[in-house]
């Protein structure tokens, strides 16, 4: 949630967090070790089901059937103007069927991480606004992707993980913390989630089975030098400046972004710039709807 | 920064490519202008490359399973992803655009990224990504902007669930249904890959039938083995309605009542000449009604020394008649010798199964001289065909009524492109059918269809002379 703008990723917080402290949450990272969040049972079984070749309707909603606050999200969002359905979707077949096994996936993940996944105590408000952000980028990277040819669903889901490193890395900083029984200050605490975030999440994306082109863009996003990366890491590394600009309240406009790298690795030119700002308005109504 | 050349090129693809190494080759000091930081237009990013390197693979798949059928079940999984499919892509362009840029490097064509606009009918400013700006003249200029995709008003393109031929490859599965609008040839070129991945495919048009400007032997063709793959051709229809469903499926309402659903659609009616934000009215240069940059036989514009090549003036419209006006507009503005244009000039199209086209149709040889020789070659009829599993091909020759003198020929089947070549110079070399059963050619090989397709024109015509 806070951009390399406002975090300088080599620096090392000062007080707070201590030197042994860090170095474990460091190496259990480069360990693979980093005690990583499940799904919630539901939620986990509906990813896997997703992926199947023969994932019917009907056993996605059976899933679905057995998370009652689960279910009532999916027909909250689907009959949402996000999806604008012509007739309104009155039972979770139907919503399945109509929505399709990918999207309810991704439904089912947003939901599952905004409720209960990451558990710090002391950073909820945190935790929610990455996901307030995340929603966000998501949106942008959509329209990103729509102005430049990109492939709108890829980059629509790295968008919405793309800062999923963080409350990964806050539950588990938290827990070491309390285990040492130290106090940390809270922005020694956010800014070193914010040094390791990035890789932190491609962690959880492999753990979770997620496609590579996700596990990627989560590990890179804050790159500096988003020519040599693929082009979901670049969408996502200008979305997320979008997405930032437009929380701070400021009318989003096109000089706000010149000179962002990914511009010229996506070759945006100013006239399509322009497209992509315009969009702010709706994207943050959608904001609002999927929050 | 003002800069001064002797030729300035607008746009990159295959016409002014070039265009822009014929004037370097005449010593000129060229500039070469594209938008994308690296030579070759749509032709490399959305084109030609992409869509082969796909078609590639439904090939190879297929041949595979023609050959195997008896010892292995080849099944494609659902919602198989594209990039997976096409994994040789990056490649490909990489060590086209290496090439090409190699190509520029040498022959000391200076390259600007950037957009460009006239600020006169000698003067152009180019605008970088960061908005940097550069005024650069010169005594001449090539427009070769290319295309970009047609959107009809009442076809809501949203590059997510219905596609342009920019955005078509951009999905990330493959679609199990796909609605195609149009029949020409990107039209079809998508639709029959897709249709030989697996994806259910509906092709529709107004048209009667799809690549009507093709011999109806070699458009049926086409169409026969679209219904082999499981596809289907609606053809004589008007859409009504376009619409994604909010959700999950494209409803496209036709005039005759029907409902076509499908998880994506393409649409590929027509390409529209890219000259927005060129200010070409700025140079004294017209637009046909259709958009188009008019031009004369040389390739002038309304401005004598301002040439457009390529998709910009409009058909054919192929990468290899753009290069050929890119090279002959600067050869002509710089007055260097140049042969005549050609007549023959083949139509190569990429469905599957492939087809080309040289010189005139059955049709047309019927309408100028009352009657047209005919001769086919099917490939069953081919030992390469045979060896290869590819039997189901067709080469069809059309001469003159009275002369036998090769005026067509038309292909379709496994390497029909390079096949009509054989048949171009036959027409470029005024020869007759003779020709081909007095050669003698390689065996096996496809090239043996043209004396299987002149022993069978002669045939007819020895019994229709014994008959009269």
């Amino acid at each position: 949630m806070h951009s390399e703008v406002e975090v300088a990723q080599n620096r090392k917080p000062d007080i707070g967090v201590p030197a042994a402290i860090r170095s474990e949450l460091e190496s259990r990272l480069s360990a693979g070790s980093l005690e990583l969040p499940l799904l919630p049972g539901v939620a986990m079984e509906i990813t896997s089901a997703a992926a199947k070749e023969d994932a019917d309707a009907r056993t996605i909603a059976d899933m679905l059937k057995r998370d009652a606050a689960l279910s009532a999200h999916v027909l909250r969002i689907v009959n949402s103007p996000v999806y604008s359905p012509r007739a309104q979707i009155v039972s979770l077949q139907q919503a399945v069927a109509r929505v399709g096994a990918v999207k309810i996936r991704e439904i089912a993940l947003v939901i599952a991480c905004r409720t209960g996944v990451f558990k710090a105590k002391g950073y909820e408000q945190e935790i929610d606004q990455v996901f307030t952000h995340s929603i966000g980028t998501a949106l942008f990277a959509q329209e990103i992707a729509r102005n430049t040819r990109n492939n709108v669903e890829d980059a629509f889901l790295c968008g919405l993980l793309h800062d999923v490193g963080r409350p990964v890395l806050l539950q588990a900083l938290v827990t070491l913390l309390r285990e040492a029984k130290v106090v940390a200050t809270r922005e020694a605490v956010l800014e070193l989630v914010s040094e390791l975030h990035e890789a932190a999440g491609s962690a959880l994306a492999r753990a979770w089975a997620l496609p590579e082109t996700v596990i990627v863009a989560l590990g890179k996003h804050h790159t500096s030098c988003p020519e040599q990366e693929s082009t979901p890491v670049r969408i996502v590394s200008l979305a997320d400046r979008f997405a930032h600009l437009t929380e701070r309240g400021a009318v989003l406009t096109s000089d706000a972004v010149l000179g962002h790298p990914a511009l010229a690795a996506l070759e945006i030119y100013p006239d399509v710039l322009e497209k992509i700002v315009k969009r702010a308005g709706v994207v943050k109504e959608t904001i609002g709807v999927m929050s | 920064m003002r800069g001064t050349f002797d030729l300035i090129v607008i746009g990159g693809g295959p016409a002014g490519q070039k265009a822009a190494v014929q004037g370097a080759k005449l010593g000129r000091k060229v500039l070469l202008i594209e938008r994308s930081r690296s030579v070759g237009g749509a032709c490399v990013r959305f084109g030609t490359i992409p869509s082969k390197t796909l078609r590639e693979t439904a090939l190879a798949l297929g041949k595979f399973r023609r050959l195997t059928s008896h010892v292995m079940d080849v099944k494609m999984p659902a919602h198989v992803q594209i990039a997976g499919l096409m994994t040789r892509k990056e490649e490909v362009i990489a060590s086209h655009e290496s090439y090409m840029s190699a190509q520029l490097a040498r022959n000391g064509i200076e390259f600007a990224q950037g957009v460009a606009r006239f600020l006169s009918a000698n003067e152009l400013e180019i605008a970088d990504i960061a908005g940097t700006k550069r005024r650069v003249g010169a005594p001449f200029f090539v427009i070769a902007t290319g295309s970009s995709p047609r959107t009809p008003d009442d076809v809501p393109v949203d590059h997510e669930h219905i596609l342009d031929s920019d955005s078509i490859l951009s999905v990330s599965y493959l679609p199990e249904s796909l609605t195609v609008l149009g029949s020409g040839v990107i039209a079809c070129e998508y639709a029959s890959i897709f249709a030989a991945l697996g994806t259910s495919v509906t092709i529709i048009d107004r048209s009667p039938r799809p690549l009507a400007f093709l011999d109806p032997e070699i458009s049926d063709h086409f169409t026969r083995q679209l219904q082999l793959f499981g596809g289907r051709y609606l053809g004589e229809r008007k859409l009504v309605d376009v619409a994604w469903d909010g959700l999950s499926m494209v409803d496209t309402r036709l005039d005759d009542g029907q409902l076509v659903r499908s998880e994506k659609l393409f649409c590929a009616l027509g390409r529209i000449a890219q000259v927005q934000g060129l200010n070409v009215d700025l140079a004294g240069i017209r637009l046909t009604p259709r958009g188009l940059i008019a031009v004369d036989e040389h390739g002038r514009t309304d401005a004598a020394h301002i040439y457009a090549a390529g998709d910009v003036i409009g058909p054919p419209a192929l990468a290899s008649t753009s290069m050929d006006q890119g090279r002959r507009a600067v050869c002509h503005a710089f007055g260097a010798e140049v042969g005549a244009a050609r007549e023959a000039t083949p139509t190569g199209i990429y469905t599957i199964p492939e087809l080309a086209s040289v010189g005139l149709t059955e049709a047309e040889v019927k309408e100028r001289h009352g009657s047209a020789l005919i001769g086919r070659a099917h490939f069953k009829e081919v030992a390469r065909g045979q060896i290869s599993a590819a039997e189901d091909g067709l080469l069809k020759l059309v001469a003159h009524p009275d002369t036998g003198v090769i005026m067509g020929a038309h292909a379709a089947g496994e390497t029909a492109a390079d096949l009509v070549h054989i048949g171009q110079m036959a027409i470029l070399g005024g020869m007759t059918y003779h020709t081909f059963i007095d050669a003698i050619f390689n065996f096996p090989t496809y090239a043996e269809a043209y004396r299987i397709a002149a022993l069978d024109l002669f045939g007819k015509r020895a019994q229709r002379i014994a008959a009269e």
